[in-house]
């Protein structure tokens, strides 16, 4: 059967209402900030691509800054207790995290909205996910918010908890590299190496694959050129998975932000690296559109040696056909 | 010795005084107000967060001052704006418009503002560019 791991021997009372044999795994590399008040939803609406009104719980949406580019990729969680008022938990990447709440404050001005840093809150809260397929009992009532991760079936749940109460149930983080290695494989964007803020724009990040934009809700920072290319324009690059077919391990993808080309050392261009997973064997990189078409090799210098290195390319098993 | 008649004036009407250089109405703004506004009726106008540049315009007719209000009036008309969002659009105008598609109030030529989006009600400010 499952394999029971040494902590869960540990667990009674409430703490009980976890399954047997899921795999909860804490994301260090994600943290938290939490709005309330009566016009937290007011507030967020205007800031992000996807509609909070209409939305599960989680939903992931993108912050954009005013020319249309990423700022900060975030999932949004309503919050599981009952509230007099609306609360809503916004995941970000920890290293942003900071940023993202400058952000909220400026444009809060006149807002009946509270914004709390995730590490100042009375407790401290950090992000777990569940990634074993099969039955799952929501860890209530330690959970303060979560759900199924809007972005793909394969990535499982994932909750919002507070910290003391997660040493309880993790006994190790390295499970955090095997998401991201799952994260990869399945083409998922995350964090700001993956999406660097201000440079980089959602529609060719697949923010529509991964269920993160609304084009019926109103206006919200950077639209414009969002709506105009979505309803008007071509996406001409994408962000595609990558990845190394060959076990030594000195064969690994580029650093981020190398360059890929036709040939090795020279060619011409067809994209440019972003994140990988521990090993680099998987990763992610926005490529030209054509290029996937002629599917050809493309190649780039290895991101621990000076190794050139075939780089294979794989389209996600969730895009639509004619891409 | 304008300034020393100021500086002896009591605080309120020195108060409106200064107030009416930060923000200006123009004439069809004027118009339209006095047409619009009923008994004890003003424009208020307020900045929020969001839209598609990063803050908004709002308008609405209001007939309830508050502490942290400034008045403006020419002729008549008068246009209330909270100390916030004053901050955002001091120097600018309020003027209305009529076009075909479609007649609004509008904040125009704002000092503070930087590019906004095409429909006007939407800007950024000129510190983030």
């Amino acid at each position: 059967m499952f394999p029971l791991r040494r902590s869960f021997i540990r667990l009674r009372g409430p703490a009980a209402a976890v399954v047997r044999g899921c795999e909860l795994t804490k994301l260090s590399s994600r943290a938290v900030v939490r709005v309330t008040g009566p016009d937290s939803a007011s507030l967020l609406q205007g800031l992000i691509t996807n509609d909070i009104h209409v939305s599960s719980s989680p939903f992931y949406a993108h912050f954009l800054n005013v020319q249309g580019r990423i700022l900060y990729d975030a999932l949004v969680y309503r919050s599981a207790a009952a509230e007099a008022e609306a609360a809503y938990w916004i995941e970000s990447d920890a290293t942003v995290r900071d940023e993202l709440v400058k952000h909220l404050r400026r444009h809060k001005l006149r807002k009946k909205a509270t914004i709390i840093e995730g590490d100042k809150d009375d407790e401290e809260y950090v992000v777990v996910a569940q990634i074993t397929a099969g039955d799952v009992v929501p860890l209530a009532p330690l959970v303060a918010a979560g759900g199924v991760d809007p972005r793909e079936e394969s990535l499982g749940h994932r909750f919002i908890v507070r910290r003391k109460d997660v040493n309880d149930l993790v006994s190790n983080n390295n499970e955090e590299d095997d998401y991201h290695l799952l994260r990869y494989s399945l083409g998922i964007p995350e964090g700001v190496i993956d999406l660097p803020p201000g440079k980089c724009l959602p529609l060719e990040s697949n923010l529509v694959y991964v269920n993160g934009i609304s084009f019926q809700k109103g206006c919200y920072v950077g639209q414009e050129l969002t709506a105009r290319t979505h309803h008007t324009g071509v996406i001409r690059k994408r962000l595609v998975t990558v990845y190394i077919d060959d076990d030594d391990d000195a064969v690994m993808l580029p650093a981020p932000d190398a360059p890929l080309t036709t040939d090795p050392g020279g060619g011409k261009s067809v994209g440019r690296m972003r994140g990988s997973a521990k090993g680099g064997k998987w990763g992610l990189a926005l490529l030209r559109v054509n290029a996937l078409v002629k599917e050809g090799r493309i190649y780039g210098t290895s991101q621990t040696s000076d190794r050139q290195v075939v780089v294979r390319m794989k389209t996600p098993k969730w895009w639509p056909p004619p891409l | 010795m304008a300034s020393v008649r100021l500086f002896r004036l009591n605080s309120v009407l020195r108060h409106r005084l200064l107030s009416r250089t930060l923000l200006s109405l123009s004439n069809r703004c004027v118009e339209k107000l006095n047409r619009l506004s009923e008994d004890g009726e003003f424009l208020r106008v307020t900045v929020e967060g969001g839209g598609c540049s990063g803050f908004q315009y709002k308008f609405a007719m209001d007939s309830k001052v508050d502490e942290d209000d400034r008045i403006f009036e020419r002729d008549g008309a008068k246009v209330v704006t909270d100390d916030v969002s004053l901050d955002f659009i001091n120097g600018a105008t309020i003027d209305y418009e009529e076009e075909l598609i479609r007649s609004s109030f509008r904040v125009v030529e704002n000092p503070h503002a930087s590019r906004g989006c095409s429909c006007g009600a939407s800007f950024s400010l000129k510190e983030d560019q």
